[in-house]
């Protein structure tokens, strides 16, 4: 299968994007899980809507948000772009929309791992005169390794998939904003684009089951090291 | 024990009875009206709504109409692969033309029923534009919105007006286009601020109060923008044949003025 430099460009877009927003997500995605499995406080309802409500708004919605909230003539927009931040139109833009989206998915299967840790280890920990965070990195964050890791899967399959918010808040630029499914959306507008459109579903389902194989591996090898 | 059983089995059966009488009534109810499945282009929308209402009125027909509205492209392939449609109004000649080369359109019932024109809308941040061929300038460091090129056709015309006045290559070259995938994305990018102008049809502009249109450019920098319509193979009858009447006369015309189309 010999794929255009084009479709290429959209393959290597979409990797960097998935790739970039677990890698900006993952400490925020810790965190909040951490603070949603073990912390009680309030607004704690509220917090936990506000990261799922991606999950259940229509992209297209979310990504009028994002333009609304980090759009060119917006205070938060104008001050990123004062400092040199700038998302319109760039495949930072499109690393942010997928990162929104996917933050939810990754926060709810960190936070069911964190919330499986015996609570007695850490408790156990606290006796021995451990602080907070010590307990946290030495037991708690070692222990969820497995969540963590199909946290990440989750979330880069997420952005794989991401259109309605990239789309909206980011265009569909070749090279710069048009991942695969954009890629693969403008192809089947076109009368003969459907050898293209297939290639390239080809090519979204490898990546996807190469990205669930890579997880199952570092999950089983995580969770018998668990074990011992 | 054995009572609970039995019970249970004549629930068993009631409830077979009951789904199988809500199918086949359902069935009926289906195969009854007579109901006319308009798919048409998602730029159409508002028109076509009206244009039913209108035709309605005329208390010519009592058939039920069933609209579905999307990418042309989309429409164009769900047909392809057998929905029910009666009949198809295309945004663009380039899907009727590939619905007949797969024989799916009813011999000598296409015909173009509107046009449209493409104008150069602005939001209100934007700079003042004198013609189109000072756009490059106008843009300063924000960018132009349309239709993707190859897949929206309002993206497509929007290239051939723009290679017309001798700015296309400066524009696209320094990257300066954002492409979207339908043209009501793309008026919503200059409504939002995100780009300081836009190229859309005159009918969709029209429809907003945030944009205004700064430029409509001529027809003969661009092919011309035909809406075709057509019936779709086998899936003609009376009923349809009056709508398809309709779409012709004067009050059909009168509706799709209103809107900002052009018909002859």
């Amino acid at each position: 299968m010999h794929l255009s430099a084009e479709e290429l460009n959209a393959v290597a877009l979409s990797i960097k994007v998935g790739v970039w927003s677990v890698a900006v997500g993952l400490i925020p995605a810790i965190g909040l899980a951490h603070l949603l499995a073990r912390r009680s406080f309030r607004g704690k309802s509220i917090l936990d809507a506000l990261i799922h409500l991606p999950l259940v708004l229509p992209p297209v919605v979310t990504g009028y948000l994002l333009i609304i909230t980090l759009g060119r003539y917006t205070p938060l927009g104008s001050l990123l772009q004062s400092i040199g931040i700038k998302f319109a139109f760039n495949w930072k833009g499109a690393v942010v929309a997928s990162l929104i989206m996917s933050l939810p998915l990754m926060v709810r299967a960190i936070r069911i791992s964190i919330e499986a840790v015996d609570r007695r280890l850490e408790d156990a920990a606290r006796t021995l005169g451990a602080g907070s965070f010590r307990i946290f990195m030495t037991i708690t964050l070692p222990l969820s390794v497995p969540g963590i890791i199909s946290g990440s899967i989750l979330g880069f399959a997420r952005s794989l998939g991401e259109f309605g918010a990239t789309v909206t808040f980011v265009a569909n630029i070749p090279g710069e904003t048009q991942t695969l499914p954009l890629a693969l959306y403008s192809y089947t507008q076109m009368p003969g684009g459907e050898m293209m459109a297939a290639r390239l579903c080809v090519v979204s389902i490898a990546i996807a089951v190469a990205a669930l194989a890579v997880s199952e591996i570092f999950a089983k090898r995580a969770a018998t090291r668990i074990k011992r | 024990m054995k009572n609970i059983t039995h019970k249970k089995n004549i629930l068993k059966v009631a409830f077979c009875i009951f789904a199988l009488a809500v199918t086949f009534l359902s069935i009926g109810a289906i195969a009854a009206q007579s109901k006319i499945y308009i798919y048409a282009a998602a730029s159409t929308t508002d028109t076509v709504r009206e244009l039913i209402e209108n035709y309605k009125k005329t208390g010519s027909s009592t058939a039920e109409f069933v609209t579905v509205f999307g990418s042309s492209g989309d429409l164009a392939r769900q047909i392809e692969a057998g929905a029910d449609a009666n009949i198809f109004i295309s945004a663009d000649t380039k899907w009727v033309r590939y619905l007949d080369e797969k024989k799916l359109v009813e011999a000598g019932t296409s015909s173009i029923f509107a046009s449209n024109e493409l104008v150069i809308v602005a939001s209100s941040k934007a700079k003042a534009l004198k013609s189109p061929g000072k756009l490059f300038e106008a843009l300063g460091d924000s960018n132009l919105a349309m239709g993707d090129t190859r897949s929206v056709p309002a993206g497509k015309y929007g290239m051939e007006a723009l290679q017309y006045h001798r700015v296309w290559d400066r524009i696209s070259g320094a990257n300066k286009i954002a492409y979207y995938p339908d043209v009501r994305k793309v008026l919503n990018a200059v409504e939002t601020l995100q780009c300081d102008f836009g190229i859309v049809y005159k009918t969709d502009a029209k429809m907003s109060s945030k944009v205004k249109v700064v430029y409509s450019f001529k027809g003969k920098s661009h092919s011309p923008i035909d809406y075709p319509v057509c019936v779709i193979n086998g899936k003609n009858n009376d009923d349809v044949k009056a709508f398809m009447k309709f779409l012709k006369s004067r009050k059909a015309k009168a509706v799709l003025k209103k809107y900002g189309f052009a018909v002859k």
